[in-house]
């Protein structure tokens, strides 16, 4: 079993991503962390409109991570690969 | 409110902590005797025998990818080295209480681990276990912050979300040092090499850093990247300043963020295990 979505805390915090096997471990530390169900279909797990609006948010906390070092070039370059793997993940 | 020397005080009494291990310390004397064998060392971290089962699950773990089992420690010695070991075993101890009470700090502190990891794997350097260990080391001063005087830690926090400024920033606002200072008091007392101390000094100004300015500019990078990708918690949401020093230094070009990025994700999806 593999995880559908990246589970993400309350405050943002990326706890696991999308894809990872559901080991024992996993499961005790989000047990732990009080989550008490987590999503495990990949297949139509996210609508369009669902993926759209997620996208969406992370790209609106991406920006704002980036907002004291607009000005710079080569991070303006790291955003811009970050911002590549959030629309393209690899398999 | 307490005043500034009192502050410096309570920080710099870090040997009376608890939970900051004084085998670290036998470890460091064990070392300069030219006389001690790894045996030796191995023998001395044996006698801990839940140390010795958390340092060789991190020598295992998927950071370090090496090809065999390390199933000892006298072959994580021999492997890894000794700062690699010391810095594991520091590791083991002090993050124990961090996944308790400060989850975002250990996720912060094993993501930039993993991010310095992919950066001297890309660079090629023979070094990667140390420098991931500097990664995994590099904000052991916001621990004892933390520990040492926790009401100045909070409103640390507290004035930094209130002004949106850095936790660095708001710690000069705070206090008249920072947790770069107590990684330099810390590195001091556990006679940590400068591959290790550099880092957790200078990491935020590694032009200042002379002893091992590379591995301080590669910390500082991986710190850079991995709050920019959004993963844990280390005071606050900003991704800091890039130090063009340490761009220099580094000579990467921003076409290799793809390869280091990739590398970074592959090794963050198996950290649940670790956490």
């Amino acid at each position: 079993m593999i995880l559908a979505q990246k589970i993400v805390r309350d405050d943002g915090v990326l706890l696991c991503q999308k894809g990872a096997p559901l080991t024992e471990a996993l499961l005790r530390l989000l047990g732990r962390l009080n989550f008490e169900t987590v999503p495990i279909e990949v297949s139509s797990a996210e609508s369009p409109e669902e993926q759209a609006a997620r996208l969406a948010g992370e790209e609106a906390r991406l920006e704002a991570r980036f907002v004291r070092v607009q000005s710079d070039p080569v991070l303006t370059e790291l955003k811009k690969a970050l911002l590549k793997r959030l629309h393209e993940p690899e398999p | 409110m307490k005043d500034q020397g009192e502050v410096k005080k309570q920080i710099r009494r870090i040997k009376n902590l608890p939970t900051l291990p004084g085998i670290v310390q036998k470890i460091s004397r064990m070392v300069e005797n030219p006389k001690t064998s790894s045996a030796d060392v191995a023998r001395l971290i044996a006698q801990d025998q839940v140390l010795s089962a958390k340092v060789l699950r991190m020598a295992n773990s998927p950071f370090f990818g090496m090809s065999r089992k390390i199933s000892s420690i006298t072959q994580a010695l021999v492997i890894l080295g000794f700062n690699v070991v010391k810095g594991l075993v520091l590791t083991s101890s002090v993050f124990d209480m961090m996944k308790q009470s400060m989850v975002g700090l250990w996720e912060h502190s094993i993501g930039c681990a993993a991010a310095a990891g992919a950066v001297a794997r890309h660079l090629d350097r023979p070094d990667t276990e140390e420098v991931l260990v500097a990664g995994l080391l590099h904000d052991l001063g916001k621990v004892v912050l933390s520990l040492q005087v926790p009401e100045e830690t909070t409103r640390i926090l507290d004035l930094a979300k209130e002004k949106e400024i850095s936790f660095y920033e708001a710690e000069r606002e705070i206090l008249d040092f920072t947790h770069s200072d107590v990684g330099l008091w810390l590195s001091e007392h556990w006679n940590l090499p400068l591959a290790l101390s550099d880092p957790m000094r200078h990491h935020h100004q590694p032009d200042r850093a002379k002893g091992a300015p590379e591995q301080t500019a590669i910390v500082h990078l991986a710190d850079i990247v991995i709050r920019a990708r959004g993963f844990g918690f280390s005071g606050d949401p900003f991704v800091p300043p890039l130090s063009q020093t340490a761009w220099e230094i580094l000579k990467l070009q921003t076409q290799d963020f793809d390869l280091i990025l990739a590398d970074l994700d592959s090794k963050l999806l198996n950290m649940a295990d670790y956490l």
